[in-house]
């Protein structure tokens, strides 16, 4: 079993009895809000879940002293769990939102011609399976690295380097052939 | 890699919402760290000292097998140091024993005899995993599990065999499912309900063991009935 005092955060937050929890939320906050954006692609249930999320972690912020692994795993972990909450209440009740998101699958066309950025990208994600997406959402939303995704995840750390790599072309493509 | 088009979709937050949720944060309270032990492990703790103080008849068989060590182990194994009375007095001693984590179908494969698991406990209680002491030849296996709620465990159910014969003090004597059950709430603060009975196909011995502030006694009584 792991002690205490090898309990590391990662960056520059030392031990969990040293953290400084008002920096882990500046850093934190736009990372776990972003994770949620790339997974949902909606601002306002990224909020939601977000606050979900770091209510949470504050409620349990001192049993992390207790806790092993990576302070970002932990909150990630989460994050995860948050996710997949949100998305097993989503399919017993399949709201509007995913249902036009599934009508854009079909129709690409109408979702390029908004020409904004984000929503052309939401579209493209929206496109990706789960793992895909949740794995592009811990890199690109989450800024993590490849290492902390597979921790987090349980792949091997060239899985998930094949696997984001892979679906950034992909989607780099799509992204290429719209500009093109 | 070219990935800039990727960074599209990452805004940053709100400022608005930034300060609200930190504002509200503040308000939440930390919860009560745990103590150094799991849930399962403290769950076996307690079946120890139920176990053992509760049925005297099984006191000796119960310590022997403690203290002989226990070769067959299943699942991922966990160390874990228990404090037992003595045979020989009151000295408490430490006692390595190896217990394992199980699920429910790993135990059932295990235990030569259905478990009676509650199908029903009241609403928020989450189960625990079992932790399973497998019996080294002639002595006793123990299995327990409990149900968490908050930081708390109000339910644990502790099930060994053989189970032998039960003698202890009870509030009343009930029938659960056609048998005759002890039903006890322990003297001083804690009030702790139990419920113990032997399923006599399989001889093996239960106890429910509930905190009162989450459980009443017919809620109690009601858990066990669906275990059949």
């Amino acid at each position: 079993m792991k002690s205490l005092s090898k309990i590391r955060t990662d960056g520059s937050h030392a031990t969990s009895t040293e953290i400084d929890w008002a920096a882990v939320y500046a850093e934190y906050l736009p990372r776990v809000y972003n994770y949620f954006r790339y997974r949902i692609s909606d601002g306002m249930i990224a909020e939601d879940l977000t606050a979900t999320v770091f209510e949470k972690a504050w409620r349990n912020r001192q049993r992390y002293q207790a806790d092993l692994g990576a302070f970002s795993t932990w909150l990630f972990t989460l994050a995860r769990n948050v996710a997949r909450d949100y998305f097993r209440q989503q399919q017993r009740e399949v709201p509007l939102e995913w249902a036009s998101e599934h009508e854009e699958r079909d129709s690409m066309e109408e979702v390029l011609v908004k020409r904004e950025e984000h929503a052309r990208l939401s579209a493209l994600l929206a496109q990706l399976a789960p793992r895909e997406r949740e794995l592009i959402a811990l890199k690109y939303g989450a800024g993590l690295t490849n290492r902390e995704i597979a921790h987090l995840t349980h792949y091997s750390e060239t899985n998930v380097g094949t696997i984001v790599n892979r679906v950034v072309k992909q989607l780099r493509k799509k992204w290429e052939d719209h500009d093109g | 890699m070219d990935d800039e088009f990727l960074q599209e979709l990452a805004k940053a937050v709100r400022p608005e919402f930034a300060q609200a949720l930190y504002a509200r944060l503040q308000n939440i309270p930390p919860r009560r760290p745990k103590r150094w032990i799991g849930p399962t492990t403290a769950i076996i703790l307690t079946v120890i000292g139920i176990v053992a103080c509760a049925t005297p008849q099984i006191r000796t068989p119960l310590i022997e097998a403690i203290e002989t060590p226990l070769a067959k182990v299943i699942g991922e194994p966990a160390a874990v140091v228990f404090r037992t009375m003595s045979r020989s007095g009151d000295a408490e001693q430490q006692v390595p024993l190896q217990v394992v984590i199980v699920d429910i179908e790993q135990a059932q494969k295990e235990v030569p005899f259905p478990i009676h698991f509650p199908e029903w406990v009241p609403e928020g209680l989450e189960p625990t995993e079992i932790a399973f002491v497998a019996p080294a030849e002639g002595k006793i296996g123990l299995l327990s599990m409990g149900w968490t709620k908050d930081d708390a465990i109000p339910l644990w159910l502790n099930v060994w065999w053989p189970a032998g014969q039960i003698r202890m003090q009870a509030d009343e004597t009930v029938e659960i499912n056609g048998q005759l059950a002890l039903f006890a709430q322990e003297p001083g603060a804690s009030g702790r309900l139990s419920l113990t009975w032997i399923q006599q196909d399989a001889g093996a011995g239960y106890i429910l063991t509930a905190n009162p502030e989450y459980i009443s006694r017919d809620e109690l009584l009601q858990i066990a009935a669906t275990m059949r």
